[in-house]
C-alpha cells in the first residue's frame, strides 16, 4: 500500500498521536490520583495538592490498613471466593456449552434447554423470593451463597457454544471414528482449542467474582465474611451514627481519612490489574468471536 | 436514608438528630421527670417488694439463650470485631448478672447496609429473637404477626426506673409502638429536647464591636451586619460572613436555619395544630413567609453566604472554623463540632449559645421531635418476651439507677470500656445531658465533685482542665459548663418553650410515597425566594402545588391518625 | 452401516444430558425458583402470611405503580439514560476504534487499548469510591482544578443535571475500551483493497473513511445498535446506586433502584415485584424485537 505523506496527512497522524495519548492519560488520571493520594500525607490531600504525584509521601495508610482485621479477612474471602466460584462456572458453561452447540439432528432437546436458559436471561424473580430460595437451601453466611446461585452464566454458555459451533464438523467425527467417547471428544480435542474462549469466560468471571458486592451484604450474617467490594461499600457510603455523646465526638475523629480510603480503593485494583493485560490478546479474539458482551 | 456521599462529621451528626421524630406534649407536667437519677426505686429488694409474684430483676436459672440482630455503628466501624462483642462486658454482665446468654444471629455494618438486612430478614419472615428496627420497619411488621405484644410484658417486667425513662417526655413514644392496641416494640428513647435550635454567637466579637446579645430578629440584623461590615477579626479586610447557613437548611443541627424559622412562629418540616385544632404541616403555613422575606434581606445584602446553596453544613460550618462567622444557627452539641475548630485555631475566640431570637418580645419557640432511637421487637417464636425487658432494665439500672463508679466505668467509661454501643437494647434518659450540665454546674459551685456520675465526672474533668488553659477542652465548657449551651437547654426547660412536633406515627402511606416529593419542593421554593429568584407573592400558588403533590392526603392520613389516637 | 450412527445418536443424547444436568439443577433451584416468587406481584404480601397466606390482588398492585407521581418521573429518567448512554456509546467507540485503526506503531496502539481497558475492569463500588472523592464539591481535585480557573465550585453529584453528566461521562469512561474491541474487527475485516484502489484513485484518507470505512462499518453499527435496545430498561442500577443520594431522586432514580427502594426501603414487596416484573415484560418485547430486527438487518442468531 502506498503510503502519501502529503502535510495534512502528517499533520494528523500526528494530532492522532496526540488525542489518542491524551483520551488514555484522561482515564488513567483517577486512577493514578488515588494511588498518588494513598501514599501522600493527609494534610496535603486535604489542601488539594496531590495531583498524579505524592506530596509529603509516607506510607502511614498502608500500615493502617494491613492491620485493619476487617479489609484483610474481605480480602480471602474474596480469593476464596474467586477460586472456587471461577473453577466451578468455567466447568459448568463448558458442559453445558458444548451439548448445546450441537445441530438439531444430533441433539434433539436442544431448543427445548435452549429456551429454558434463555428464560433466565430476561426473567427474574428479584431480590426477596432470590433471598428467600437462598436462604431455604441452607447458604446463608456461607461462601456458597456468593457463588451458587450465579454458577451458571448463560451469556458466557452462549459465548461458548457460538465457539464450539465456529469448529468444523470434521474434528468431532473423526475423533469418534477413532473410537473416542463424547466425553473424551470434548476433553481432549474441543478444550485444547478453545483457550481463547476459556481464557475470556474466565477473565469475565474472575471479574464478576472480584467486583460483586451486593450478595454479600444480603446473605452474608457477619461482617468477617464480607467479600471485598462489600467491604469497601461499607467505608465508602455514608456514615450514620444515632446517638451523639462526648465519645462519639473522639471516635469520629478515627473515621478512616480520605488517604485511607485511597489506599483501600487502590489495593482492591491491584489484582484486577495485573491480571487483564496478560489476557488481552485472548479476551480481544474471545470477544469478538463470541460477539456478545459479557 | 442511603445517602452516598461519605459524609463528613457534622452531617453525621446532623443526621442524629433527622432521625428523631416527634414527641407528643410539650408540657413536663410529668412528675417523674425531675426525677434525678437515682431516684427511682429499683434496687431488687423494693421491686420484689412491690410485685411479689414476678421480680424484674430475678436472674434466669437455668439461664436462656437469646438471638439478636447485631447492627454496628459507623462509630465502632473500624476496630468492630464479632470476638470484641461476643467477649465483651455487655455480654459478660447479661449472662452473669441476668442469666441470659445474648448470641448474634447476625452482625451487619453501616446503616445503609443494616436497613437492607433487617428488610430481607422480615420480608423472608424469620427475624432474630431480638431486633431494633426503625419506625417504618415497625410499621411494616405491625402488619404481620412476627412479633409479640409486649404491653403487658411491659408492664410486669419493667422496673420503675426503666418505665420513668421510656415515658419521660409523655407518652408519645408508647404510642409511636403501639398499633391497633398491641405495644409492638419497646421504644428506644432518646432526647428530644437536645435537637432543639441555639443561637451560637462569638462573644469576643460582639465584645470588640460593642454590641449585645442579639435577643430578636431585628437585632440579630444589626450584628450580622455589623459582623460583615466592621471588620471584627480586625485583619483589615472585609472577608467576614454574617450567619452561617446551609443548603439543607431545613435540617437541624449546624449551620441550619429551623432556628430562625421558629422566630417566626414558622415550623417547617414539623406537624402543628392549627387553630381549630386540626394538624398541618409548618412548611405550608404562611408564618413561613415572614422568615423567608427576612432570610432574602439577609442575602440580598451579603449576610448570608452567596454560594450557600452549593454548601453542606460541614463545608458551611468550615466558615466557622477559619475564624470568619460570627453566628451560627445549631444544636446544643455544635460547642463540640465544629465550633471548637475555631478555638483550636484562634484560642482568643469565644462562641457561646443563646436562646434563638424571636420576632418580637415574646420568647421565640424552638421546633422538636419525639426521638426514638431504635424499637425494639421481639420474635413471636421466642418464648421469653420478658429478656428484652430485663435487658433494658439493666441499661437503665446501670446509666440512671444507684450503680457504682467501676460498674459504670466497666460498661461505660473510657476505652477499654466498650462504650454504649456494644449494649444490646438502651433507652437514654430525655434529660440525661441537662442534667449533667445542673449537676457540673452545682459541682462548680460547691467544690464538691464526688456528687458526679462518671460520665458527668469526665465532663467536669475536662471542664477544670479548660480552665487551667488547655483550649483543646474548651469543647466541654461551651456545651455542659456553666456558660454552656445547656445554660439555655435550662431556659426552654423551665420556661415551657419547646415546640413539640404533633406526628409522632409511623409513615401513613401518602406520606412514605410523597413526602420527599414535597419537601423537595419545599426546599426548592425556599431556597429560590431567599435568593430572590421567586417571591412570597407566589406563596400560595405554591401551597396549592404542593397540595396537588400529595399534601392534602398527607394531611388528612395525619389527622386520621390524630383522631384515632384520641 | 445403517445401524451404528443410530447407536451413536442414542449415545450422544444421553451423555449430552448428563453434561447439562448440573447447570439445569441450578438454574432451576436458583433462577427458576426465584421466578416463582413473581405471584407476589399480585398479592398484598404480608411477610409471615407467605406465598399462600397473602390475599390475592389482582392488578392493584400495578394499578397502585402506575397512578404514583414518581413512576412516571423515573420510567423517563430511565429512558433518558440509556438512550443517552446509547448514543454516547456508540459514538465514542466508533471514533475511537477508527482513531486507533489509523496507528500504525503496534507497540503504541497496544498501550492505548490496554490504559483504556482498565476502568472495564473496576467495579461501579471502586469507581464510585473514586468519583466521589475526585468530584467533591469540597475538597475534590476536579473543583480544585475548576478554582484555579475562577469558576466556582459544581457539586457534581448533588445537582440533577450535572448528575445525569456524570452518569453518562462515567458510563463511557468505564465502558469505552471494552466497546472499541468489536468496531476495531469491523475496521479490520474491511477489504484492504478498497482502500488502495480509492488511494490510486486519489481519495485522501478523510474520504476513504467516509466513503469505505464507515459504509464497510454499517452492519455492526446496525447490529450493536438494535442488540442494545434490549438493554433500554437497564440504566446501570450499580452505578447510579453507588452514586445516588436523595438530592437527585428527582432525576437519578432509575427503575432498578425505585423498585430497590420501594421493596427494601419502603418494604412494599409487592409493589416492588411488580414494577420488576413490569420491567421484566417491556424488556422481552424489547429483546424480541431486537433480535427479530438483528435477525432481518444483519443475519444474527443467538444460537
Amino acid at each position: 500500500m502506498i503510503e502519501r505523506r502529503t502535510p495534512s496527512r502528517r499533520l494528523f497522524v500526528y494530532s492522532n498521536y496526540i488525542v489518542l495519548t491524551l483520551f488514555a492519560a484522561t482515564c488513567l488520571f483517577p486512577i493514578l490520583h488515588m494511588a498518588a493520594m494513598s501514599v501522600s500525607s493527609n494534610s496535603a490531600v486535604t489542601a488539594g495538592w496531590v495531583t498524579i504525584w505524592p506530596v509529603g509521601f509516607n506510607l502511614d495508610s498502608y500500615n493502617y490498613i494491613v492491620k485493619n482485621q476487617a479489609f484483610l479477612s474481605s480480602i480471602v474471602v474474596s480469593f476464596e471466593r474467586l477460586l472456587l466460584g471461577v473453577s466451578l462456572s468455567l466447568t459448568l458453561t463448558i458442559l453445558a456449552a458444548y451439548p448445546l452447540s450441537k445441530p438439531n439432528l444430533k441433539f434433539r432437546s436442544r431448543s427445548v434447554y435452549s429456551w429454558f436458559f434463555v428464560v433466565t436471561m430476561i426473567f427474574n424473580g428479584g431480590l426477596i423470593p432470590g433471598f428467600m430460595v437462598v436462604k431455604e437451601t441452607g447458604l446463608m453466611d456461607s461462601i456458597w451463597a456468593l457463588i451458587l446461585p450465579t454458577a451458571v452464566n448463560v451469556y458466557n454458555i452462549v459465548l461458548m457454544l457460538n465457539f464450539f459451533r465456529t469448529q468444523p464438523a470434521e474434528l468431532e467425527e473423526s475423533a469418534q471414528i477413532d473410537g473416542a467417547g463424547i466425553w473424551r471428544t470434548l476433553w481432549s480435542i474441543y478444550l485444547p482449542i478453545s483457550k481463547p474462549s476459556l481464557a475470556t469466560i474466565a477473565l469475565f468471571t474472575i471479574i464478576f467474582h472480584w467486583n460483586a458486592w451486593f450478595d454479600g451484604l444480603i446473605f452474608m450474617n457477619s461482617p468477617s465474611n464480607y467479600p471485598l467490594q462489600t467491604y469497601l461499600r461499607t467505608v465508602i457510603v455514608s456514615h450514620d451514627l444515632t446517638n451523639m455523646s462526648a465519645n462519639d465526638i473522639t471516635l469520629l475523629q478515627n473515621i478512616s481519612s480520605r488517604t485511607v480510603l485511597a489506599a483501600q480503593l487502590f489495593v482492591s485494583m491491584l489484582p484486577v490489574l495485573c491480571i487483564y493485560p496478560f489476557l488481552q490478546k485472548y479476551f480481544v479474539k474471545g470477544l469478538v468471536l463470541g460477539s456478545v458482551k459479557g | 436514608m442511603t445517602k452516598k456521599m461519605k459524609t463528613t462529621p457534622a452531617v453525621l451528626i446532623a443526621s442524629v438528630l433527622m432521625m428523631s421524630a416527634l414527641a407528643a406534649c410539650g408540657n413536663d407536667g410529668n412528675d417523674a421527670t425531675n426525677a434525678s437519677a437515682g431516684a427511682a426505686p429499683s434496687g431488687s429488694a423494693s421491686a420484689s417488694a412491690s410485685s411479689a409474684a414476678t421480680d424484674p430483676n430475678a436472674k434466669f436459672d437455668p439461664p436462656v439463650d437469646v438471638k439478636v440482630g447485631v447492627l454496628v455503628n459507623d462509630a465502632i466501624g473500624d476496630t468492630f470485631t464479632e470476638e470484641a462483642w461476643e467477649n465483651s462486658v455487655w455480654i459478660q454482665g447479661y449472662r452473669d448478672k441476668l442469666g441470659i446468654n445474648v448470641k448474634p444471629e447476625w452482625f451487619v455494618k453501616g446503616a445503609d447496609a443494616a436497613k437492607q438486612k433487617v428488610s430481607v430478614s422480615i420480608a423472608s419472615g424469620s427475624i432474630p429473637n431480638i431486633l431494633a428496627v426503625t419506625k417504618e420497619q415497625l410499621a411494616t411488621l405491625s402488619k404481620t404477626d412476627l412479633v409479640w405484644d409486649m404491653k403487658d410484658v411491659f408492664d410486669k417486667y419493667a422496673t420503675p426506673l426503666t418505665k420513668e425513662i421510656i415515658t419521660e417526655e409523655g407518652n408519645a413514644a408508647l404510642d409511636s409502638a403501639t398499633f391497633g392496641g398491641k405495644l409492638l416494640a419497646i421504644p428506644g428513647t432518646n432526647s428530644a429536647i437536645d435537637g432543639a435550635p441555639f443561637l451560637w454567637a462569638r462573644q469576643d466579637w460582639l465584645d470588640k464591636l460593642n454590641l449585645q446579645v442579639p435577643k430578636t430578629t431585628d437585632e440579630l440584623y444589626t450584628v450580622l451586619k455589623a459582623f460583615v461590615e466592621q471588620d471584627p477579626d480586625g485583619n483589615g479586610k472585609k472577608d467576614t460572613i454574617g450567619l452561617l447557613f446551609n443548603k439543607d437548611f431545613l435540617t437541624a443541627g449546624v449551620a441550619e436555619g429551623v432556628g430562625l424559622f421558629n422566630a417566626f412562629d414558622a415550623y417547617p418540616k414539623a406537624w402543628i395544630r392549627d387553630a381549630s385544632g386540626k394538624l398541618v404541616y409548618g412548611s405550608a403555613q404562611p408564618e413561613v413567609k415572614d422568615a423567608l422575606v427576612y432570610l432574602n434581606k439577609l442575602y440580598k445584602e451579603g449576610l448570608i453566604e452567596k454560594d450557600f446553596g452549593a454548601k453542606d453544613s460541614s463545608k458551611a460550618a468550615e466558615a466557622a472554623a477559619s475564624g470568619k462567622a460570627g453566628i451560627n444557627i445549631g444544636a446544643m452539641w455544635n460547642g463540640m463540632f465544629p465550633l471548637q475548630q475555631t478555638k483550636d485555631n484562634f484560642p482568643d475566640s469565644n462562641w457561646l449559645a443563646h436562646p434563638i431570637v424571636s420576632k418580637d418580645d415574646q420568647p421565640a419557640n424552638p421546633q422538636i421531635k419525639l426521638n426514638v432511637e431504635n424499637y425494639y421487637v421481639v420474635s413471636k417464636e421466642y418464648e421469653h418476651p420478658e429478656v428484652l425487658v430485663k435487658l433494658i432494665n439493666f441499661w437503665t439500672e446501670l446509666n440512671y439507677g444507684k450503680t457504682s463508679q467501676e460498674e459504670f466505668d466497666k460498661y461505660l467509661g473510657a476505652p477499654p470500656a466498650p462504650g454504649h454501643h456494644y449494649a444490646v437494647a438502651k433507652a437514654w434518659k430525655a434529660k440525661k445531658n441537662l442534667q449533667a450540665h445542673l449537676n457540673i454546674k452545682e459541682a462548680f459551685k460547691t467544690g464538691d465533685a464526688s456528687k458526679l456520675n462518671a460520665e458527668e465526672k469526665g465532663y467536669y474533668d475536662n471542664i477544670v482542665k479548660f480552665k487551667n488553659g488547655d483550649n483543646a477542652n474548651a469543647q466541654y465548657e461551651k456545651v455542659f459548663g456553666e456558660t454552656g449551651s445547656f445554660t439555655s437547654m435550662e431556659g426552654y426547660v423551665n420556661n415551657n418553650l419547646f415546640k413539640m412536633d404533633e406526628f409522632y406515627g409511623a409513615s401513613t402511606e401518602a406520606m412514605k410515597n410523597r413526602l420527599a416529593t414535597i419537601d423537595q419542593n419545599v426546599m426548592e421554593y425556599f431556597t429560590k425566594v431567599i435568593m430572590g429568584a421567586d417571591t412570597v407573592d407566589n406563596f400560595d400558588k405554591f401551597v396549592s402545588q404542593l397540595n396537588k403533590l400529595g399534601l392534602e392526603d398527607v394531611t388528612n392520613e395525619v389527622n386520621a391518625w390524630d383522631t384515632a389516637k384520641k | 452401516m445403517q445401524p451404528k450412527p443410530n447407536r451413536i445418536r442414542r449415545f450422544n443424547a444421553s451423555a449430552y444430558h448428563l453434561m447439562l444436568l448440573p447447570a439445569v439443577v441450578l438454574v432451576l433451584i436458583y433462577s427458576y425458583g426465584p421466578i416463582a416468587g413473581i405471584v407476589i406481584a399480585f398479592q398484598d404480601f404480608v411477610p409471615s402470611h407467605g406465598w399462600y397466606g397473602s390475599e390475592w390482588i389482582g392488578l392493584d398492585n400495578f394499578k397502585y405503580v402506575f397512578n404514583m407521581p414518581d413512576t412516571m418521573q423515573v420510567l423517563s429518567n430511565t429512558l433518558l439514560l440509556s438512550v443517552m448512554k446509547m448514543i454516547v456509546g456508540i459514538l465514542f467507540p466508533l471514533t475511537l476504534a477508527i482513531l486507533l485503526s489509523e496507528i500504525k506503531n503496534a507497540a503504541f496502539k497496544r498501550t492505548i487499548q490496554t490504559v483504556v481497558y482498565m476502568p472495564y475492569f473496576l467495579s461501579w463500588v471502586i469507581l464510585s469510591g473514586i468519583l466521589i472523592d475526585i468530584l467533591s464539591p469540597t475538597d475534590g481535585i476536579v473543583n480544585h482544578a475548576l478554582k484555579l480557573f475562577g469558576i466556582e465550585p459544581i457539586y457534581f453529584l448533588g445537582d440533577g443535571l450535572w448528575f445525569r453528566i456524570v452518569l453518562v461521562a462515567s458510563h463511557i469512561w468505564k465502558e469505552l475500551g471494552f466497546d472499541t474491541i468489536v468496531y476495531l474487527a469491523a475496521i479490520l475485516n474491511i477489504d484492504k483493497s478498497l482502500n488502495e484502489a480509492a488511494s490510486l484513485d486519489g481519495a485522501g484518507h478523510w474520504k476513504q473513511m467516509w466513503h469505505i470505512t464507515l459504509p464497510g462499518m454499517r452492519p455492526i453499527i446496525v447490529l450493536l445498535s438494535v442488540l442494545s435496545l434490549g438493554n433500554i430498561l437497564n440504566a446501570g442500577f450499580d452505578q447510579v446506586f453507588n452514586l445516588y443520594s436523595p438530592q437527585v431522586y428527582d432525576s437519578a432514580d432509575i427503575l432498578d433502584t425505585y423498585v430497590y427502594r420501594l421493596g427494601m426501603e419502603q418494604m412494599q414487596y409487592g409493589v416492588a415485584t411488580a414494577v420488576g416484573l413490569f420491567k421484566s415484560v417491556v424488556s422481552f418485547i424489547f429483546i424480541t424485537v431486537s433480535y427479530f430486527l438483528a435477525y432481518r438487518l444483519a443475519n444474527y442468531r443467538i444460537f
